[in-house]
């Protein structure tokens, strides 16, 4: 069990470091842009904010201090949670923004998981056990789509064919499921690719495996195996994907609830962009990049769980 | 002895004798970090080459023979400097080189080269023959163009591959023999003094071996080159050479005369390699010493003598006391407590 | 010795035809290959002599002919500035092209020196190298482009040094993958038994015998650098209005789907169409490199 937790705190360092790193990057950029947030004079020229919220800011932020305690307020602050206001919505602080908006990110991305989950890892059995059939090339078909169709371009020829059109669906919103329906299928063609594939080559993999041919000589039926042996087999190496799972679909969000009009973190980020609302986008980026980084690290750890050659080696 | 070759009628032995000292190791040692290191655990090393001294003199054939996982092929590489040395020294004609930097050593290495095992990965496929034969040429920038093909194509002439069109095809196209050949040629393009033989002919089959061996030695009478000749097969070393060192798990266990070594082992494990050597003709079998087991994982080498796991001879004393060479016989020395 | 001509088992005399054309034997056959080929031709030749082959000049709006669907004199309809759709277009295929090749040379420049003399050297340098990637990795590129755009300004200039900044994390690792493998044979060991330095060995065997994937790499890249422009103007971040882009014109005018629905839908069945050609043509790329150059199966 040493082992185990040893490889537990190393990934956990190594995951603060990653964000100590990112963070520092994320500061230096917002601080070389002109007119960014840390740019005392641009603060002084802003005619929306009032005086008190300026000295405020001015304050919270250190503007007449060194550039290396900038840093170390922005990380106190941070750490925290405490991105301070957003210049879009002035009235409203980023955590604000955060915690209102959040919930439907999160039911966007759920639903896309859910959905590319099923769609995925069905195509990958289907085309791993009828290799070459009909099933296997719509396989191949389905991911070459995935593959080369960006996410928001889906997205508009949905919502043009289906809303505009023939008027089947909303275009926009989030209010019942009639709703999540183009959403949801915009956002999982990178899921559902990845998935597809890593599903389509474990199984093949594990179909092939020694002891497959042993159960079979046993006697066991092909189904019992497929499921009993094959699939639990091929499903372990799947989990590795969660990472990237997460990456995908957190940078899916933004185009997919702006073209919807969702209200999530994605459609904020986006238009924080557009309005170089810099606090919002210096939070986003660090808050994002902390969930993926976790998401990568409990994959990892649900993996070392499931295969314990990996802790053993002590290699990563 | 019939497995006597060059080391029986060894016609230039006197003179031999009096010729300088070219390659020269001094207690060399190289050592890995062993692969299975616990997190935070014990770090265990594998020695490869442990405290290794031998010396090659100028046109003569030092052969080391021994089973696989002694060190051998890692001795070879370390003396090349493809590996750096963890311990000990390596002195190339009185020069020390173990430390030697990038830029000095290239010009040390023009004397010294190298024929590996596997003769077609030894051979880069995407290069035709002409290119690779061409390769230390171009690299040390020795001639001019036109001057480097015709020295190409005398090397490979030189090995028995002088058709024409030689140089333009690709090492796949060759039989393991030729790209053999081709390995020896691109070896003495720039002239060395010694070359390391890395078990040149085990890949080979067996009526190819011999050209292959006979080739070397032709070239050694013609160019006066010193090999260093490694093989798992004591016959062929017996066959190539002057001088023979016997290897086991990284040490040196026997090192002297071929004809002694052959002759007359004094190593029990010498002696074990010799008599599993079969004699096709029945009435000279005789029975011999026969070792037991396994080689041992170098990781986890026994204390004291190495060998001392299948010896037919080992003691008590043989487990506390590491026996080192002692010489017993002219040029003859031994690592045993019973030699 | 001259057992040579008894020995060899290949067609004798006749010179072994060059890799090139032996690529070109392979490629030829695939038909998709060919197709997506003839297509891109096509395209970037309509790219090229855009000034010739657009109807009217892509920057002029006629004020008179604003958020004119399809019709008979603007086959694909105007915009909301009267600027002809199909004339945009074109030039958008001008900057999706050029942004495509130009941030895999980009990336190619900077990641592949990198990788190789990591691989080569080892050492602190490789140490260093890997800790760099594996930080910058765990951050999504598309967030670091946004960070990095955000901070240089929109324009077709930052917008391929912030692909060659994201990019080259993934050719050095590859390269550096390739070398390392290199190394173990016996071949390059022999190389620098002769004497051979890191230049020498990158320039005689890296590039010979790792070419295969790092092309491959270098054609899948394009139809991504064509995605990631497209998604960083559809932001607003990439290249700026007035210049003609297509994931810029699916950006501007996707609020008005349901008015103006050829101003999106248009430049995005082009992109989806040429992203899928790229595709397409670098992967039958692969498949004629990896089945038409000389290896171990003789």
């Amino acid at each position: 069990m040493k082992n185990i937790a040893r490889y537990i705190l190393s990934r956990v360092a190594g995951l603060l470091g990653v964000l100590l790193v990112v963070s520092l990057i994320t500061f230096a950029l917002m601080h070389a842009v002109p007119g960014g947030p840390f740019d005392a004079r641009a603060l002084e020229r802003q005619q929306m904010i009032p005086e008190n919220i300026k000295r405020q800011l001015n304050v919270k932020y250190g503007l007449d201090k060194p550039v290396w305690r900038q840093y170390l307020l922005f990380l106190r602050n941070a750490v925290r949670l405490d991105f301070g206001h957003s210049l879009a919505f002035p009235s409203r602080t980023v955590m604000q923004i955060f915690k209102e908006q959040w919930p439907y990110s999160v039911q966007l991305g759920l639903l896309t998981l859910l959905f590319s989950t099923i769609v995925g890892i069905g195509l990958g059995i289907a085309s791993a056990v009828r290799p070459n059939s009909w099933v296997d090339h719509a396989g191949t078909g389905v991911s070459i789509f995935c593959l080369v169709m960006p996410s928001f371009v889906f997205a508009i020829l949905l919502q043009f064919v289906l809303s505009v059109q023939l008027g089947l669906l909303p275009t926009g919103g989030w209010d019942g499921p009639r709703h999540w329906i183009m959403p949801v299928l915009a956002n999982s063609l990178a899921p559902v690719l990845v998935l597809q594939r890593y599903m389509r080559s474990s199984m093949r993999d594990a179909m092939r495996a020694g002891y497959v041919r042993t159960a079979r000589a046993k006697g066991l039926s092909r189904r019992r195996i497929m499921f009993v042996h094959v699939f639990k087999n091929a499903l372990t190496p799947v989990l590795t994907v969660g990472g990237p799972l997460a990456a995908g679909l957190v940078t899916g969000s933004f185009f997919v609830e702006s073209i919807f009009r969702i209200p999530g973190i994605g459609f904020y980020f986006v238009s924080a962009i557009g309005q170089r609302d810099y606090p919002m986008i210096m939070a986003t980026t660090v808050v994002w990049t902390a969930v993926i980084s976790a998401a990568y690290l409990v994959t990892d750890l649900l993996y070392a769980l499931a295969d314990p050659r990996v802790t053993l080696s002590g290699e990563k | 002895m019939r497995l006597l070759g060059r080391a029986g009628r060894d016609a230039g032995g006197d003179a031999l004798n009096m010729a300088e000292t070219l390659l020269q190791t001094v207690e060399l040692t190289k050592s890995f970090p062993a692969r299975r290191a616990s997190f935070g655990g014990k770090k265990l090393k594998n020695v490869a080459v442990d405290r290794v001294s031998l010396f090659v003199r100028e046109g003569e054939t030092l052969g080391l023979v021994g089973e696989s996982g002694c060190g051998k092929s890692t001795l070879a590489l370390t003396l090349m400097r493809l590996y750096e040395p963890t311990g000990g020294r390596i002195l190339f004609a009185g020069r020390d080189i173990t430390g030697l930097g990038e830029g000095a050593l290239k010009t040390v290495r023009r004397q010294m080269q190298m024929i590996f095992q596997d003769p077609f990965a030894s051979l880069d496929p995407r290069l035709t023959v002409g290119q690779a034969v061409c390769e230390p040429l171009d690299i040390h920038g020795i001639g001019t163009r036109a001057e480097r093909r015709a020295a190409v194509g005398q090397l490979l002439g030189r090995v028995g591959l002088d058709a024409s069109d030689v140089p333009e095809r690709y090492p796949g196209e060759f039989s393991g023999g030729q790209q053999q050949r081709i390995g020896i040629a691109r070896a003495l393009a720039l002239r060395p003094r010694l070359l390391i033989c890395d078990e040149p002919v085990s890949a080979l089959d067996v009526s190819v071996q011999a050209q292959i061996l006979n080739l070397l030695r032709d070239l050694q009478d013609e160019f006066g080159l010193a090999y260093l000749f490694i093989s798992h097969n004591i016959a062929v070393t017996a066959f190539m050479s002057h001088r023979i060192g016997v290897m086991y798990l990284g040490q040196l266990v026997e090192v002297g005369p071929g004809r002694e070594v052959v002759g007359a082992p004094r190593h029990p494990y010498t002696q074990a390699l010799i008599a599993a050597v079969p004699e096709p003709d029945p009435s000279r079998r005789e029975a011999g010493v026969v070792a037991e087991g396994d080689v041992p994982e170098s990781a986890g080498r026994p204390s004291g003598c190495p060998f001392r796991t299948r010896c037919p001879l080992a003691e008590a004393r043989c487990a506390e006391e590491e026996p080192s060479l002692r010489r017993v016989g002219e040029g003859h020395e031994v690592a045993c407590h019973f030699a | 010795m001259a057992a040579t001509a008894r020995t060899l088992n290949r067609t004798p005399s006749k010179k072994r035809p060059k890799w090139l054309s032996l690529f070109w034997l392979r490629f030829r056959r695939n038909r998709v290959g060919v197709a997506a080929l003839s297509f891109i031709f096509v395209e970037a030749a309509i790219a090229i002599f855009a000034p010739w082959v657009a109807p009217f000049d892509p920057y002029r709006g006629d004020f008179t002919a604003t958020w004119q669907t399809p019709n008979a004199l603007h086959w694909l309809g105007t915009d909301d500035l009267g600027r002809d759709v199909l004339s945009r277009l074109i030039y958008g295929a001008r900057v999706s092209i050029s942004v495509g090749v130009l941030s895999q040379l980009a990336i190619a420049v900077v990641g592949l020196p990198l990788g190789a003399l990591a691989g080569l050297r080892g050492g602190w340098l490789d140490y260093a190298l890997m800790r760099v990637i594996d930080v910058l990795s765990s951050l999504p590129s598309l967030l670091f482009y946004i960070l990095l755009m955000v901070a240089l300004g929109a324009g077709f200039g930052n917008l391929i040094i912030a692909m060659a900044a994201t990019g080259w994390i993934g050719m050095a690792r590859l390269v550096r993958g390739q070398v390392l493998s290199l190394k173990e044979t016996d071949y390059v060991r022999a190389s620098r038994a002769m004497g051979g330095g890191a230049r020498h060995i990158i320039l005689t065997h890296l590039l010979r015998n790792a070419l295969t994937p790092i092309i491959v790499s270098l054609a899948l890249g394009i139809p991504g650098a064509m995605f990631a422009e497209a998604g960083l103007s559809f932001l607003g971040l990439g290249i700026p209005s007035p210049q003609a882009s297509w994931g810029q014109m699916i950006g501007m005018y996707q609020a008005y789907i349901r008015t103006a629905w050829h101003l999106t839908v248009f430049p995005s069945t082009v992109l989806a169409v040429t992203m899928l050609a790229w595709f397409l043509l670098g992967d039958a790329i692969r498949d004629a490199l990896e089945t038409s150059t000389p290896s171990y199966s003789d």
